[in-house]
């Protein structure tokens, strides 16, 4: 048994370790507090949610950042006849904990509009939501095709494309132009895994002598894959199909090459976008990987060096990430909207779904169901640690060859 | 035939790394009757130290200009490996020691719950910790020969897992401290009686169960090339897994449990159609099955109990 | 006689007082900021230490036993008026409903935990297993709501069996690593089987209508719009008085007497004739049918579920919650649900140091108040001779 005194020592450390943490959470919570009051009472809430924690942090982090980046240049043009301000809401990629922010931002009256979420089912727990509350919500990252639908036309509008409208250039790049034609597909048990293997099945199908060898499901957080690449190894393809996100992918290429199959092509969508792929994978195992991403290159965009500059300048610390320019937009949108019709709810709804704006990504408008119309890929690949523009690349002019090229 | 053979080199490697954290376990359990659960995080722990000494404080780097690569390798992981030893002291006095001769269920508790402490703590401190992190290659990756399908890095793993339960055993058989150890565990009350300083034992367990971990939670990260500061709480629970499947307190037995469960996992994902999303059900579904059919695991003695 | 009436309308008084206090203070927890909550807080856990170290917490016990009644309807009256109390604030709202579901899972899984001493890392699984039934019968074969509840209650205690098993043969870490397992099966099997939406979950989940009146609709009474919520709330109130009632009606049964038996010692209990196997796993199957319960309101309320709702993370929660109230103890397990739900929701805005304040709030209650806010109740006995009838034994919670 234990003294009297030890058990006190031991709750004081305790205390003293939980006083920590609560002065360390207040300390960084109450930041936030200070800039808000030091803006003019005149002020417009725009709520924006996405996974600011847990494992997919880094997405919406930079998402996050990239959303206050334009809502601040709108407060800074000065042409607004009100501050902007952002209520940043966790969802840690979790529906109930999305909902219940929903709800603490609808609760809000002064919360005008909202922009949200990464996570597909997130995002269908939180539309009821929005719907019910009559607050427009500007999906940024989510590409689940069914989120937009008539059902939630107006107030639900997406920047981002679909897993349909991205899976579909690069099924056409690499079987019509490359002319690989036995795939694996190896994707994650998550909605946005399982509904890129759905959407490539679908695609590969088009095309006559093509097909889908295999499909394996792995968990988000698995780190070996290697039984599976041992199987896929022996089965022989023209290709990996990856249909998940970035540390993932980054692994299944690292034990591919561990595991001899340097020399087979893998491919990927939007989620694997992203340097730190490479930097796990390894620059050289990374090497002629191939990967889509909706919308233009940053540097082929006309607005893209100066976002890059702009983002580099307000000092935040992380990367945008693939989806910052898609909340960007968003949240110039919503400005846009809030200049032509004020601060209302009702209007804001459809004066954002009727929008025709020209921003970052070039024109974004909404078709009937709410999704945007403003579709463009661009097809990358990886070249001396770097994703470069196929069109541009050492790999289009024929001066290296992809892996697995006869 | 080939792909079983490398079917059967993934299973043993994903064996070693689950029968390490087992080890731990049957460690623990034995000498002091619970289960630390927080096991798999503190072996996570150390790799995530290994990681801040290489690539934030740069120690490989420093090391390597006066020695040679192999040898300062070692030095940072038995300093990885110190460094959770003393971790799990720490761990046993605040949040295990309070509930000795108490119900069971408030160590486990507590030490479920000093795990998510410490992953959060790594998720929060770490620069960027939440971000899985590049493991720093310490061993060599390269392929044995062409014809071996195992890489150095894979026969150094296995290699050390065999090593280190080689010298697990010759402490425990071999020295006066070790000895005392398996006293404990036989019988707390007896041992006592017979003059053997019990704190003393509890405290040296914990050192070396830690710095089990600790090269655990090293080979685990090499061998996977990423840590992620939640990757504790699978591991740990996989680990526990093995530990029950060989006999609970049996060091040995985990090493066979550990294996055992590898083996259905990597033969479910390969050769079972769609099973790669089922491996983990197989295996946890093997455990209940164990646990009720044949409790004592693979090579544990049936125990009665007396009233 | 009459000294005795005015002791007596004292101690009414008293017991009304706490019963009000009480509220008023899970009130202020839930309107206020944080750190206003914890220090409020703080003080309601003074309290109680003061008041148990000087034994004046046991005429409190004694007068609220007594006068269990007042008490109670002072709760109510102030639970009915909380949607006008809280002016019709959406968030608030969606916070209680939240702590009342909790609470009846809670109370379900103290039947195994508190009662039994039995380890259970599941109940995750058997909320699970209610929502996913009474959302699956309405999305996909279009029944109501209201038969999906019971549907719901009848398959998770029908699962509750199933997981009870094996603590038929195991106790202890084998039970907790038996039933951590099947926690983690049973959410593997949803992301994994389509036809139960996968990770998509189940979208579109309808709300429940009573004579035509939907559940999503605001709520108009008194000329007062109040949001949709409140009707929520009335009915998890309800519910969870049920689930309140019929958790001390078992408590003080010969059932109760019998899990505590068999958690004292399980041995002794079998030899003084208690069938272990029917007490176990009606332990199991009664906790499991709360739990349903709460699943299915769960899944009409947020008309969205998803695997994540229901994983291992859940469970610990879960058993926090019961830990913190205090086990055994019905209206501990209550109070100790509410809080842990409304400080959870207080902690989103540092919801990078929400886990860790988990852990550490746990691991001192372990160390400090293993007991939790309301300690267990040692049974009091009492003999009453009925004229010839012979001993009739009573139980009554109350004294050590």
């Amino acid at each position: 048994m234990l003294k009297r005194r030890t058990i006190k020592f031991l709750v004081v450390f305790m205390l003293l370790a939980l006083a920590f943490t609560l002065i360390a959470g207040c300390g960084s919570g109450s930041k936030g507090k200070e800039e808000s009051k030091a803006t003019d009472s005149k002020t417009v809430k725009v709520a924006f949610l996405g996974p600011l924690t847990g494992p997919n942090a880094m997405q919406g982090v930079g998402a996050r950042n990239a959303f206050k980046l334009a809502i601040d240049q709108a407060n800074a043009s000065g042409k607004l006849p009100f501050k902007i301000e952002v209520v940043d809401l966790d969802d840690a990629s979790n529906p109930g904990t999305g909902a219940s922010v929903a709800q603490k931002a609808v609760a809000d009256q002064d919360v005008v509009a909202a922009s949200g979420h990464w996570n597909s089912p997130v995002a269908e727990a939180t539309i009821p939501i929005f719907k019910s509350a009559g607050v427009p919500l500007v999906i940024w990252g989510a590409i689940r095709p069914t989120l937009t639908s008539k059902e939630n036309y107006p107030y639900i509008t997406r920047v981002c494309p679909t897993q349909q409208q991205e899976n579909l250039p690069l099924a056409n790049f690499v079987i019509n132009e490359l002319g690989r034609k036995k795939w694996a597909i190896i994707s994650d048990t998550t909605t946005y895994g399982k509904s890129n293997t759905e959407a490539w099945k679908n695609e590969v199908k088009k095309y006559p002598g093509a097909e889908v060898v295999s499909i394996d499901e792995i968990q988000v957080g698995q780190n070996d894959f290697r039984p599976i690449l041992s199987k896929i190894k022996a089965a022989n393809v023209d290709g990996i199909y990856f249909g998940g996100v970035v540390m993932e992918a980054a692994l299944v290429r690292r034990q591919m090459v561990e595991l001899g199959m340097k020399d087979m092509l893998m491919v990927g969508i939007s989620g694997i976008v992203d340097d730190k792929f490479i930097e796990t994978a390894g620059k050289e195992a990374a090497e002629g990987i191939i990967a889509t991403k909706p919308g233009k290159s940053i540097s082929k965009l006309e607005g893209g060096k100066a976002f890059e500059e702009a983002y580099q300048k307000a000092g935040f610390k992380e990367p945008y990430g693939a989806y910052g320019p898609y909340a960007y937009d968003a949240a110039n949108i919503i400005v846009e909207a809030l200049k032509q019709v004020g601060p209302d709810r009702n209007k804001l709804v459809d004066a954002i779904a009727k929008i025709s704006y020209n921003g970052l990504l070039g024109v974004t408008s909404f078709n009937e169901v709410g999704q945007t119309t403003n579709v463009a890929s661009t097809i990358y690949v990886v070249e001396d640690g770097k994703w470069v523009d196929w069109d541009s690349s050492k790999y289009k002019s024929g001066e290296r060859k992809l892996p697995g090229s006869k | 035939m080939s792909l079983v053979l490398s079917q059967a080199i993934n299973a043993i490697m994903l064996g070693c790394t689950y029968s390490l954290v087992g080890i731990g376990f049957s460690l623990f359990f034995g000498v002091m009757d619970i289960v630390v659960f927080c096991a798999g995080d503190v072996a996570i722990f150390a790799a995530f130290s290994i990681t801040a000494l290489v690539s934030i404080v740069g120690l490989y780097a420093a090391l390597n200009l006066a020695l040679p690569p192999f040898l300062s390798t070692v030095l940072i992981v038995i300093a990885g490996a110190s460094l959770t030893g003393v971790l799990m002291l720490a761990l046993y006095r605040l949040v295990i020691k309070p509930f000795e001769n108490k119900s069971a269920l408030m160590p486990l508790l507590s030490t479920i719950a000093s795990g998510v402490a410490l992953r959060e703590l790594i998720g929060i401190f770490y620069p960027q910790g939440r971000n899985p992190q590049t493991f720093p290659q310490l061993l060599p990756g390269g392929a044995l020969s062409d014809f071996a399908m195992i890489s150095w890095r894979n026969l150094i793993i296995i290699v050390a897992t065999l090593l280190l339960v080689a010298l697990l055993y010759l402490f425990v058989n071999k020295t006066k401290i070790g000895l005392s150890i398996q006293a404990v565990s036989q019988n707390r009350e007896a041992a006592i009686m017979v003059g053997i300083n019990w704190q003393q034992v509890v405290l040296i367990t914990f050192l070396l169960g830690g710095f089990i971990l600790g090269i655990g939670g090293f080979l685990v990260a090499s061998y996977y090339d990423v840590v992620r500061f939640d990757m504790g709480s699978m591991y740990g629970l996989k680990g526990f897994c093995a530990a029950v499947v060989g006999g609970l307190g049996n060091v040995y037995g985990a090493i066979v449990g550990g294996l055992l469960i590898a083996f259905i996992e990597v033969f479910v994902s390969a050769f079972v159609p769609g099973g790669t999303a089922y491996a983990s059900v197989a295996a946890f579904l093997m455990v209940v099955l164990f646990i009720l059919f044949k409790p004592e695991g693979v090579i544990g003695e049936k125990t009665i109990e007396k009233v | 006689m009459i000294n005795k009436a005015g002791a007596q309308l004292s101690r009414s008084l008293m017991a009304i007082a706490v019963s009000l206090g009480i509220c008023l203070i899970l009130y202020i927890a839930l309107v206020s900021p944080l750190p206003i909550t914890l220090l409020v807080l703080a003080i309601f856990l003074g309290l109680i230490v003061m008041g148990e170290r000087s034994g004046g917490i046991e005429k409190i016990y004694a007068a609220m036993e007594e006068h269990k009644g007042e008490a109670l309807v002072v709760a109510g009256i102030f639970a009915l008026l909380l949607p006008l109390l809280v002016s019709g604030n959406n968030y608030l709202l969606h916070v209680v409903v939240m702590g009342g579901i909790y609470s009846i899972i809670a109370l379900g899984l103290n039947f195994q935990l508190g009662s039994t001493g039995m380890v259970n890392f599941a109940p995750a699984a058997f909320y699970g297993t209610g929502a996913y039934t009474s959302a699956v019968l309405a999305v996909k074969f279009g029944i109501s709501p209201w038969v999906g509840i019971l549907c719901g209650l009848f398959m998770a205690a029908l699962l509750g069996i199933v997981f009870g098993f094996p603590a038929l043969k195991t106790r202890g870490y084998y039970l907790s690593l038996v039933t951590i397992a099947l926690q983690v099966i049973f959410t593997l099997m949803i992301i994994n089987t389509d036809w139960l939406g996968g990770p998509n979950g189940i979208p579109g989940i309808p709300g429940y209508e009573i004579f035509g009146f939907s559940f999503r609709r605001p709520l108009e009474i008194l000329g007062m719009r109040l949001p949709y919520q409140t009707n929520y709330f009335y009915l998890v109130f309800l519910l969870l008085s049920l689930a309140a009632l019929a958790a001390s009606r078992l408590y003080n049964s010969r059932i109760g007497l019998a899990w505590n038996a068999i958690e004292q010692d399980e041995i002794v209990a079998a030899t003084q004739g208690i069938n272990l196997t029917k007490i176990k796993l009606l332990a199991f199957s009664i906790g499991a049918a709360f739990a349903g319960v709460a699943g299915a309101l769960y899944a009409h309320y947020t008309s969205f579920i998803g695997n994540e709702d229901f994983d291992f993370n859940k469970s610990l929660v879960l058993i926090c919650m019961v830990l913190l109230g205090g086990m055994d103890n019905v209206a501990g397990v209550i109070l100790g649900s509410l809080l842990l739900t409304i400080i959870d929701e207080k902690l989103r805005d540092f919801a990078d140091y929400r886990m860790l304040m988990y852990a550490l709030i746990l691991i001192i209650i372990l160390i400090a108040r293993p007991q939790g806010l309301l300690p267990k109740r040692n049974r009091k006995y009492q003999i009453k001779q009925d004229n010839n009838e012979g001993y009739n034994v009573t139980v009554t919670a109350g004294g050590k």
